[in-house]
């Protein structure tokens, strides 16, 4: 499962690879970091399903250690004053500026991941635009994230 | 000469042998009635036993239920001993063979361990010890557990609560001082509370304090050694939680007035969901990250340990709470 994962992700990653300019979102041809450059940090910003009505409650702790990116996902709007409890749990790796992860899997005894929801991003710079790709029982339900480096 | 250890598994082979191809295996398959009346029938001989260098043994069906030594039920141990002095090639004192499902395991046992006499006219409750056929055993191998201990299937006395091994325990069962409870706050533990941990008990409008109290409930209920328990209870977690996401925001998304408010009620429980999912994988130590809510193990064991109670306690009487 988890060499499945890998590679749907490495094929995935090399598709994307040629139109990546194309397909990020918000692309205006910024710098993306480098891959020496960590992503590690705290990233701040709007949320929600539609674009137009976000909603500024959205926190990405985000944790990269030699290309492997971790992060967790908390939202004021579930819990206003609840503290640091999340709401997704991202996990994967980083290609140049795009994040290939899964939110919310479960990790097996191997270390592979299972289950949970396709999450991808382009950051520019110190801004980062992703959709967390869910599903529900009306379709495809696209949570989009547009945040920006506050730590 | 052999080396006993040699010996031993050597004889325990031949056990195994004469066993399976002797009587023993029509008397082991015996039904629950002929069990109920062996109880109160001098216990069979199940067969006789030719040890390796000639000696010859006799194995008697015995059992251990709680804390006494009965006829089969169901933990059938063989009881062996020789007719003739063992030599120093043999296997020393009585030694036991142990019929769990298809296997069969040969246990030497020590002094102290409960053997019936030979002679006919002897009902299953005059166990004597091995080493002089005349001292009773009362009801561990020659001891007998107070009321606040439990003999265990190795015939040993420990104490009944709190339990130190669940695993040697003869009759796992909930400590009638410590009843399923729920911890303060529901989700999560004052422990993390203590530590500056605080866990949501509600995820925006939706209540999570009741399912996570039927979690506690179920993590302090004593599983009696099941091994799936924990799982099922984590499981249940899970279901209960994404249903109460359901019932708050279903019908949130039934009733909207536009396409934006349904898309909007959408994310609201999708975001439920995802939460319930984490508390979920948080309890079941499967999130990725560690350092994260990581100890649903721990707090299970926790649970356990305070609830269980090795065994009812004593031979067979209520235990009086102090």
């Amino acid at each position: 499962m988890r060499k499945l994962f890998l590679l749907s992700l490495v094929v995935v990653a090399l598709v994307l690879f040629g139109c990546k300019g194309a397909d990020r979102p918000g692309g205006s041809g910024g710098s993306t970091p480098p891959p020496g450059d960590s992503i590690t940090g705290v990233w701040t910003g709007s949320e929600g399903p539609l674009q137009n009505k976000m909603t500024p409650t959205a926190r990405l702790e985000i944790t990269e250690d030699a290309g492997v990116v971790s992060a967790v996902w908390y939202s004021s709007k579930l819990f206003p004053d609840a503290g640091p409890w999340p709401i997704g749990v991202l996990y994967g790796f980083r290609d140049g500026g795009t994040l290939y992860l899964r939110n919310t899997a479960e990790q097996l005894p191997d270390g592979g991941l299972q289950g949970g929801t396709e999450f991808k991003a382009t950051i520019t710079g110190s801004h980062l635009e992703g959709v967390d790709q869910r599903t529900d029982s009306d379709g495809p339900l696209p949570i989009y994230l547009k945040l920006d480096r506050s730590q | 000469m052999a080396r006993p250890e040699k010996v031993f598994l050597g004889t325990a082979l031949a056990v195994l042998t004469v066993v399976v191809a002797s009587a023993c295996s029509s008397a082991l398959a015996q039904t629950d009635e002929e069990s109920a009346a062996s109880l109160t029938e001098p216990n069979p001989i199940v067969g006789n036993l030719y040890l390796q260098d000639g000696g010859q043994g006799i194995c008697e069906q015995i059992n251990i239920v709680g804390n006494n030594c009965v006829s089969p039920n169901e933990f059938p141990v063989a009881c062996c001993k020789y007719y003739l002095p063992p030599s120093s090639q043999q296997l020393q004192g009585p030694f036991c063979i142990e019929y769990s499902g298809t296997t069969v395991k040969t246990h030497q046992v020590g002094k102290g361990f409960c053997c019936d006499l030979w002679e006919s006219g002897y009902g299953p409750t005059d166990w004597v010890r091995f080493e002089d056929d005349v001292t009773p055993c009362d009801f561990c191998g020659g001891k007998t557990p107070s009321p606040t201990e439990c003999c265990t299937r190795s015939r040993d006395i420990v104490p009944a609560y709190p339990v130190t091994d669940p695993t040697v325990c003869p009759d796992l069962q909930q400590d009638p001082d410590h009843q399923p409870s729920i911890t303060v706050p529901p989700c999560g533990s004052k422990e993390m509370a203590d530590n500056g941990i605080h866990i949501p008990q509600e995820i925006g409008p939706v209540i999570f304090s009741v399912a996570c109290g039927f979690h506690d409930e179920c993590y302090s209920t004593c599983n009696k050694n099941d091994p799936a328990a924990k799982a099922q209870c984590d499981a249940r977690l899970g279901a209960d939680l994404s249903a109460d996401c359901a019932a708050y925001w279903q019908p949130a998304i039934n009733s909207a007035k536009n396409s934006d408010d349904r898309t909007i009620a959408r994310g609201g429980l999708s975001d439920c969901l995802l939460a319930a999912r984490v508390y979920f994988l948080a309890v079941s130590d499967k999130l990725p990250i560690i350092g994260l809510a990581k100890g649903g193990q721990s707090a299970y064991d926790k649970a356990q340990h305070e609830v269980c109670r090795c065994c009812k306690g004593g031979p067979g009487e209520e235990v009086v709470p102090p």
